[in-house]
This record gives structure tokens, sequence and C-alpha cells, in this order.
């Protein structure tokens, strides 16, 4: 276990540390110098030279920008005056995760639930409605399902708020938006995973000694069929968080992928960059807590692995 | 020659020759074949066929690519033509400008089947251009992650050893980037354009088809045809494109049906986002863009590029669905 935690992390050190580098060259390729861009002010200017130390040679240039990311800093706004990209992420971020972490929580609650219902009920009308919500989730990409959302329920129907974020009502469409995708991959999965688990010989010996049909679900067959939610979740984080970009922009929520869009279209190069080390850094280290928590949670992950090769050997 | 046997208790049978005929293996019964002899591609086919919700989605498929190509030459108007006299036309509509010019001339003026945009650029030909650009980014970006795939993939499992070991390594460390972010990163260097989303998506996305190519090849190594053809003295390239290629294409195909939405997905995404595809040029994503825009005052405009976009993904994702159970030579004969 401590070696495939080591291992781990030692992975994703080097994955930043490749996604940094990719980072601090890419400015460098762009055409023309946008450091010298006349839109450039002075004082930007001077505030860029140190950070970048831009007299020194490139590569004392790039182990200095790797310095102050060690330090948390990610640099300063190639366009606007005295903005620094540590601000603009301490003012964002909280809106950000506010709006993902309830979208993530709706989609695990909702998810699991439908999931659970449709490997139960297999066959039957409620498993055509919980596939059918899951294949349309999975079909309709968050801007069409963000965009849909306001137009019925924000601008036809005019019950709910079509934008901004200052209370429960504003949160729904926003964040029943940015999960239904999130939803719909955990409900086929937990249905698939479920249904595989139904048959075990454990749930027939559970239910013959008379536990309650309710216990049999909750104790052993949830318990049994979570861990594919479990090795899915670095990439739900990804998709929720990528999606922050567009229901943000969509629903004008202050939050950081809202800022983010807005700097791709200003060409705030510096911006960009630094942001983007700060998303790399965050989804980084969440696929890594997945990863160990994944180790933790499952103790078959050995002998998953050993049976693995048994079948492999088999087959071949 | 008929004789009767007659003796205690025994019936009174008539023995005849039909009657004492030699019982036993017919070699023209046995090579008899009962069902038809089918390929591998021949029985996938069957089984997709008798899937109905697989087949839809091809047959969905088959006309959106159709209308894609032959589409844009059923209308006169062109996808990148501005008219300031027909903006924002509801869907088969004309605008009273063109109907008084038409009447002019005498010639037949042909409807806006999409209506018109706020440029008034017809909808149905961007509809269909956008088509065009999205179903070829999907394939593109597939077919080309799929081919470094095998390349990679296949070396790092056929010669195992140190070439397997620093490929694992690489891959290992590359799959941690998140797709998404180094895909913005390299639009916003390279400019919009469809060759830099496909450079943007395959960046990262040969990845996965690199360990699916992987696995798969270290599995059939050790497999008995792949000794024999060894034994044989096959070279490792007939070995490979003879014996391997041939036994993963279908996990491949699958892989490549379920990996087009994504692509579709993303490259809308990043053009909805404003940094993909650029007007006049179109793409689905785009024109969701543009209608998301003026949704309030005109919903068509969002309505039919989100139709076809999700359409699109979910016949693909029904489709691959098929493919999988029917390409999988597990289930071989089930019907």
């Amino acid at each position: 276990m401590p070696k495939y935690i080591l291992k781990r992390c030692i992975i994703a050190v080097f994955t930043l540390l490749v996604l940094i580098t990719i980072i601090f060259f890419l400015v460098r390729l762009l055409p023309g110098d946008p450091f010298n861009d006349p839109k450039v002010t002075d004082e930007v200017r001077a505030r860029l030279e140190a950070y970048y130390g831009m007299d020194k040679p490139l590569i004392q240039q790039y182990f200095a920008y790797l310095g102050n990311l060690l330090k948390g800093d990610f640099g300063v706004s190639l366009i606007y005056t005295g903005r620094s990209v540590n601000s603009t992420i301490a003012q964002t971020f909280p809106y950000s995760a506010d709006l993902g972490l309830r979208a993530l929580g709706l989609a695990l609650v909702v998810g699991l639930i439908l999931g659970t219902l449709a490997a139960q009920k297999a066959g039957r009308v409620i498993d055509y409605v919980c596939v059918l919500v899951a294949i349309i989730g999975v079909s309709m990409p968050d801007f069409i399902i963000g965009a849909l959302l306001k137009l019925i329920f924000a601008i036809k129907l005019r019950v709910l708020p079509a934008g901004l974020w200052n209370g429960f009502s504003y949160t729904i469409l926003p964040v029943v938006a940015l999960s239904f995708y999130t939803l719909a991959l955990i409900t086929r999965l937990m249905r698939s995973s479920m249904l595989e688990v139904i048959h075990q010989d454990y749930i027939l010996t559970a239910k013959a000694k008379g536990l309650s049909n309710f216990q049999v679900i909750w104790r052993h067959q949830i318990r049994n069929s979570i861990l594919p939610i479990v090795t899915v979740m670095g990439p739900l984080v990804a998709a929720v968080l990528t999606g922050t970009f567009v229901i943000e922009s969509m629903y004008a929520i202050p939050g950081m992928g809202k800022f983010y869009v807005e700097s791709v279209h200003d060409l705030d190069y510096t911006m960009v960059l630094g942001m983007t080390a700060f998303y790399g850094i965050f989804l980084v280290s969440a696929n890594l807590v997945v990863d160990i928590l994944y180790g933790i949670v499952d103790p078959r992950i050995k002998l998953a692995e050993s049976k693995q090769k048994a079948d492999d050997g088999e087959e071949g | 020659m008929t004789e009767t046997i007659a003796g205690k208790n025994t019936p009174n049978i008539e023995l005849t020759d039909e009657l004492l005929q030699r019982v036993g293996k017919n070699t023209e019964e046995m090579n008899k074949v009962v069902r038809p002899s089918l390929t591998y591609w021949q029985d996938a086919w069957i089984k997709l066929r008798k899937n109905p919700v697989a087949t839809l989605g091809l047959i969905i498929l088959v006309i959106y690519i159709l209308m894609a190509i032959f589409a844009p030459m059923l209308t006169p108007y062109s996808y990148r033509t501005n008219n300031s006299r027909a903006m924002n036309l509801e869907p088969m509509q004309n605008s009273e400008d063109e109907i008084a010019a038409a009447a002019e001339s005498g010639e037949k003026l042909a409807p806006h089947i999409f209506g018109t945009d706020q440029m008034g650029r017809d909808l149905w030909a961007r509809t269909w251009m956008g088509a065009r650009v999205s179903l070829f980014i999907g394939l593109a970006v597939v077919s080309i992650n799929t081919v470094i795939g095998c390349l990679v993939g296949g070396v790092a499992g056929y010669f195992g050893g140190r070439a397997d070991m620093i490929i694992m390594r690489i891959i290992d460390v590359l799959y941690g980037i998140p797709m998404i972010i180094l895909a913005i990163l390299l639009m916003v260097v390279m400019g919009s354009g469809i060759v830099s989303l496909i450079v943007a998506m395959v960046a990262i996305g040969w990845i996965s088809s690199a360990r699916l190519v992987r696995g798969q090849v270290l599995q059939l190594k050790s497999s008995e045809y792949v000794l024999a053809a060894k034994t044989l003295g096959a070279s490792d390239m007939r070995v490979i494109i003879r014996h391997m290629l041939p036994n993963i294409s279908g996990i491949l195909i699958t892989n490549m049906t379920m990996a087009i939405p994504n692509a579709i997905f993303n490259e809308a995404f990043l053009s909805y986002i404003g940094i993909g595809i650029a007007a006049p040029m179109c793409s689905w994503g785009l024109l969701a863009r543009t209608g998301a825009a003026l949704m309030e005052i005109y919903p068509y405009q969002l309505i039919i590029p989100a139709f076809f976009i999700c359409t699109t993904m979910l016949s693909l994702n029904m489709l691959g669905d098929g493919l999988r159970d029917a390409l999988d030579p597990k289930m071989r004969g089930k019907y």
C-alpha cells in the first residue's frame, strides 16, 4: 500500500512538472512577443519583468517561474494593471467551488438512487426511464442543457432567475445543468455494476438469513457496487470543472470559470497561463486523492490484479 | 432376401434389407454444414441489424452524413453570404425584400428552410456546413488518435521490455494532464481553426487508445496462434498485420465509435466558449453559441443546432453500445 501511494505521488509530481513546462514554453512560442505589445502598460511590464526575470536567460526564467509557482504565486494579468492571478482566484474560486460541489453532490445522490432503482427493477418501466435519462444526459452537452433550462424556466415560464448567484433559487438551474452529464454517467455505471452484484451468492445468503430488502440493498448491494464510481471520480471532477466554464458564463455567476473564459477572449495570456496552472494543479491533486482513496477503499485491488493476470494467462 | 424367424416367444417380424442397414458414422452426414459459415464481420453485421436501437443510430448517422455531403447543394444560399435584408427569419420564410425582388425578376424563390441568422446567412446551409465540420473533426481526431495509439501501444505491448517500460512511464505522466485544459491552452496559442482543433485534441487524446492497444497486444502475444505463427517462421510484421490487427479491430472500432461523440462534444465546447471555429466558417458548436446569444428572441436558432448535436451524440452512443455487443467474440453465435 505505501508503495502504491508513493508511486502515484511520484507520477503526479512528474505530470505537474510536464504540464508547467508546457505552459511556460507555450507562451514563448506565441507569434510575436505578447509582452512587447503596445497595449501592455509600463507598470504591468515592470511587474512581468519582476515575475519572470525577463532580462535573464530563458532557462533561468524557467526556474524562476517554477520557484514562483512553488511559492504559490501564479503571476499577474497582462492587460489589467494591478490585477494578479492570485487575487482573481481568491475572489472567484469560492463561487466555482460552491457551484461545483453542489453539482457533484446532486449528481452523486440522484445518480446513485436512479442507478440503484434501475438495477432493482431491471426490465421494468422504471428501469427504462432511468436508462433513458442516462443516455440523454450523456448525449447532451452541458451548454445545451444549460441554455434550454434557461430558455424554459427563466425566460418562458419565468419561475427561476436567469442569472447571478444571490441565494438558493439562483442556484437551481446552473446546478442542475452542470450536474446532468455527471448524473447520467453515475446512473449508467451504478446500474451496470449493481446488476453484476445482484446475482452474487452473498446476496442470496443475505436474503436467506432474513435481512430486509432495504438492508440487503444498503449493506450488501450498494457497498459492493459503488467501487466503479470511485474510479471515475477523477474524470468526473474534471468534467464538472470544465462545465463551470460554460455554465458560469451562461448564468453570469462570478466564478473562476467565467473569468477564465473572459481571459481567453481578451487574450490575456499570462492570466490564462496562471489560471491554467492552477486548474492543472487542482485536477492532478484531485486525481491523486481519488487514486489513493481507491487504493484504501478497495481491499481487492491486489486480489483483482493477480486474478486479472491469472485470467490473462488462461486465455492466452 | 426375406426370411422369417420363427421361434418361441418371438414375434413374427419380417426382416427386410431396409432394416438391416448398417448404423454408424456416415461421413457425408458429418460433413454437412448446418449453419451457413459466417466470417466474423458477417456475424457482427447480422447481430447489429437485429439490434433495433443500434440500427436506428446507424440510420440516423448515415442520413446526417449524406445530408452533410449533399444538403448544401439543395439550396441556392451559401453558408457564408451575409444578407442584411433577410436577417433573423423564422424557418421556411422569406423576407419581404426577397419576395419583392423575386417577383420583379420572375425567378422562383427558395425558402430559408431553417431560417436565417442575425447576419442574414441561411441556417439550412450553415447547419449542414457545420455538420461537415463537426463530423469531419470528430472522425479525423479519432482516426489520428487510433493510428498513433496503435503504433505506440503496439510497440510497447509487442516488444515489451525497456521500450514498454519507457513508453508506459511517459503515458502515466501524460495521462494525468487534463485534456480540455491543455486543449484550451493550445487553442489560445495556435489560434482558432480546424487544424488547430484537431492538433489540440490529438495532443492528449491518443493516450487512451495507446493504453487500450497495449493491453490487447499483451494479451494476444501469449496466444497459441501467435506462437504457432512465430514457430512457422512468420516475421514480426506478419504476426502484427495478419494476426494481431484483425483480432483487436473489433475492440478498436467499438472504442472509436464511443470516442467520436467525445471529440464532437469537445469541438462544440471549444467553439462554444469562442476559441474553436471562427465565423464565417461554422460548426454545430459555433451555431449553438450564436443561437444561445439570441435565444430569448429567436429560440429556433439555438434549438436547431442543439437538436443536431444531441441526436448525433445519441446515435453514436447507441451504435457504439450495439457494436460492443456485436463485435464481442465471446458473444458469437448468440442471437
